[in-house]
């Protein structure tokens, strides 16, 4: 999971504001899925660019990618051989069609691109900001409590991990007590399952008396943003390659 | 002393879509199979939370997800997969999270009602994961059914019949 | 001459759930700048009254005054003036780093962002975790969680610092480094009320001791007094005094 973690550094896409990083991933999605090659190539130059600066090397990315480029795979394939069109190659009598082949590489490329994006993004990018750029987005929207997302963001972050850990100890217990005995197969998705929720609503019971000690309130001061200068030129150039996705 | 906040639903909220996410990294094996978690503690959400603050929990999941951190199964996260040909699993989540809810507040939180909610809930999930599956990858609607829904089957039934008994227990535990 | 009490708890009783469980008839006063060492066994009503000091917890009958107002009619001066740290760390801990966690006190309480960032240096420099300012909580050791819990408190600027068993599974280290933190917490003018099993490790440091049992408090007097009168309410009574030599601080 080291792909997507955090990273610090001082390349470009670091030094960047949050809220604008967010956009440009959103345009830039966009951009992605609705473009054809030309515009694919720019994008594909450009991610490229970022992902050099954060210096992760290909093999962890082929390594920890490993079932999501199965899924593109198998969306290549299909694509190959559903399409009307005419054949090039001929296997086991299932052909695949030249159109089908460019279709599939066509929205492979599009799924990879749209995944590195990802990537870059959070190897670039605090939680805590993610969080604040999150809190910021939802405030002209009524109805949602912003501060309370944000809040729930950090305590999804803080306990994701600790579940996983509560998970393996609870499964390592019950391993000592000869649960990989038991025949009966609810009982053996129960066993392991029932203690670790359990202890994850006691823990919540917990925070909830810890967050009113620390005299938790829905109004709390608004998060700080830093910027680098550089946003309005990166917004610019991002809109400027969706005009083009959609002309192009 | 709530001051209204809603302090506690909000924290079992969070830490249930902490669970879901770590629901896709469990695993349990069943004879030869490893049977994955996630989707029965999405449909647990829905027990045991309700139908808004389930929604609530995955809404926060997904949010997490499609914002790039590594929660989906596989450890990937971010629009890409969220987009994805299996892509339709996860957003329908979302629905059926909330409507397992519904019909276990609505119809009395007995085991026959849950069994049914949860049956509606998975089937909802497969409505919207075959269709996007079909999509993605242009497959014939028999291959796609066959592919992405038949093989699952019987370990969402014991996942059907866990996750009752478990609803049971939660619900005490949480008082 | 006396001064005003900071904390007066009077008749407190608190009854869970109608069984008589919890804890009856509690009094005594707490004056600023003491060190008030709360000693007794498991289910004694020691986390019970600790959540009464700030308010978590409304008395069944009897009061608790806080600068002489009740709890009850304004829990809220009561928060901000008490700040109690629980048992379990990790279920205090809510931010994605060291620093984040101290400065949702603060950023409750709606202070301005450069007052939060004081705060957040003041308290990661009072416990000693400037250094792990940025990590992340859950590659924290167990006294390092412990003393981020306390940060998180301290941040709030609160007169008492109420502490729940602070040392439960900490290593010696750990507990060392959490003895120093606690003495200079009360140099500097907090107030600090400490539940603990292994009382020997902060007695020296205490300026009086209360002993709770079955949720009666049964002795409130200076440490040194009530040395020979811990056993029979379940709780151990240090080396040293039992061969009837002076107990020696674990902290210097």
């Amino acid at each position: 999971m080291t792909l997507f973690t955090y990273v610090p550094s001082t390349s470009l896409a670091h030094g960047l504001d949050v809220r604008c990083k967010l956009c440009c991933l959103s345009l830039m999605s966009i951009a992605t899925l609705q473009g054809g090659p030309v515009p694919l190539s720019l994008i594909t130059a450009m991610v490229a660019g970022l992902l050099i600066a954060t210096a992760i090397r290909p093999l962890t990315l082929f390594r920890e990618l490993k079932l999501f480029f199965l899924l593109v795979a198998m969306v290549f394939i299909s694509r190959s051989v559903t399409t009307g069109g005419e054949p090039i190659i001929n296997l086991w009598g299932i052909s695949a069609t030249k159109q089908g082949i460019v279709a599939g590489a066509l929205l492979s490329w599009k799924f990879v691109l749209v995944m590195l994006m990802g990537i870059v993004f959070t190897k670039t990018t605090k939680p805590s900001h993610v969080k604040g750029a999150v809190q910021w987005f939802l405030r002209p929207i009524p109805f949602v409590p912003e501060t309370r997302v944000a809040v729930m963001i950090s305590l999804f972050l803080r306990f994701m991990p600790l579940i996983l850990t509560q998970a393996s100890e609870v499964s390592q217990a019950q391993q000592a007590r000869c649960f990989h005995l038991e025949k009966n197969p609810v009982k053996r998705l129960l066993r392991p399952t029932v203690p670790l929720l359990k202890k994850t609503f006691q823990s919540a019971d917990q925070l909830a008396l810890a967050m009113e000690a620390r005299s938790y309130s829905d109004k709390r001061t608004d998060p700080v943003f830093i910027r680098s200068g550089q946003e309005p030129l990166i917004l610019a150039l991002c809109f400027l390659v969706l005009g083009l996705s959609f002309i192009v | 002393m709530n001051q209204g906040y809603q302090l506690k639903e909000t924290v079992y909220s969070a830490l249930f879509a902490a669970l879901i996410a770590a629901g896709a990294f469990i695993a349990i094996p069943i004879g030869p199979v490893p049977i994955v978690l996630q989707n029965l503690f999405v449909l647990l959400a829905g027990l045991v939370l309700g139908p808004r603050w389930g929604l609530a929990s995955v809404g926060l999941y997904l949010l997490m997800g499609a914002l790039g951190f590594p929660v989906f199964a596989g450890g990937t996260g971010g629009l890409g997969r969220l987009f994805g040909p299996t892509g339709g699993y996860l957003l329908g989540y979302l629905p059926a999270v909330f409507v397992t809810g519904l019909i276990s507040d609505r119809l009395g939180k007995t085991r026959v009602v849950d069994t049914g909610a949860m049956v509606a809930g998975s089937l909802i999930v497969y409505g919207a994961g075959v269709p996007w599956l079909k999509f993605a990858t242009n497959m014939a609607w028999n291959k796609a059914v066959f592919a992405g829904m038949v093989p699952f089957i019987p370990g969402d039934l014991l996942k059907i019949a866990a996750g009752v008994f478990a609803a049971e227990i939660i619900r005490k535990v949480m008082k | 001459m006396r001064t005003l009490p900071l904390i007066e708890v009077n008749q407190l009783c608190h009854d869970y759930d109608g069984t008589g469980g919890g804890i009856q008839q509690i009094s005594f006063r707490i004056f600023k700048g003491e060190f008030i060492l709360v000693a007794g066994k498991n289910g004694s009503g020691k986390s019970t009254l600790f959540r009464h000091l700030n308010a978590l917890l409304m008395p069944t009958t009897g009061d608790l005054l806080v600068h002489g107002r009740s709890i009850r009619k304004d829990p809220l001066a009561a928060r901000k003036a008490v700040g109690l740290v629980f048992q379990d760390a990790d279920t205090q801990i809510v931010g994605e780093t060291v620093a984040d966690d101290i400065a949702f006190g603060p950023e409750n309480l709606g202070l301005a962002r450069n007052k939060i960032q004081e705060r957040v240096d003041l308290a990661l420099d009072a416990l000693g975790l400037s250094q792990l300012r940025e990590r992340n909580p859950s590659s924290l050791s167990g006294g390092e969680k412990r003393r981020l819990a306390i940060a998180g408190v301290v941040a709030m600027d609160p007169e008492v610092i109420v502490l729940d068993e602070p040392f439960s599974n900490l290593d010696h280290p750990g507990t060392l480094d959490l003895i120093a933190c606690i003495e200079k917490l009360h140099r500097t003018g907090h107030t600090i009320v400490l539940s603990t099993h292994d009382i020997e490790k902060v007695i020296t440091l205490a300026t009086r001791m209360i002993i709770l049992d079955r949720g009666r408090l049964v002795a409130d007097d200076l440490p040194q007094a009530l040395l020979k009168h811990l056993e029979p309410f379940g709780v151990r009574e240090p080396c040293a005094s039992r061969l009837g030599m002076a107990v020696q601080p674990w902290a210097s």
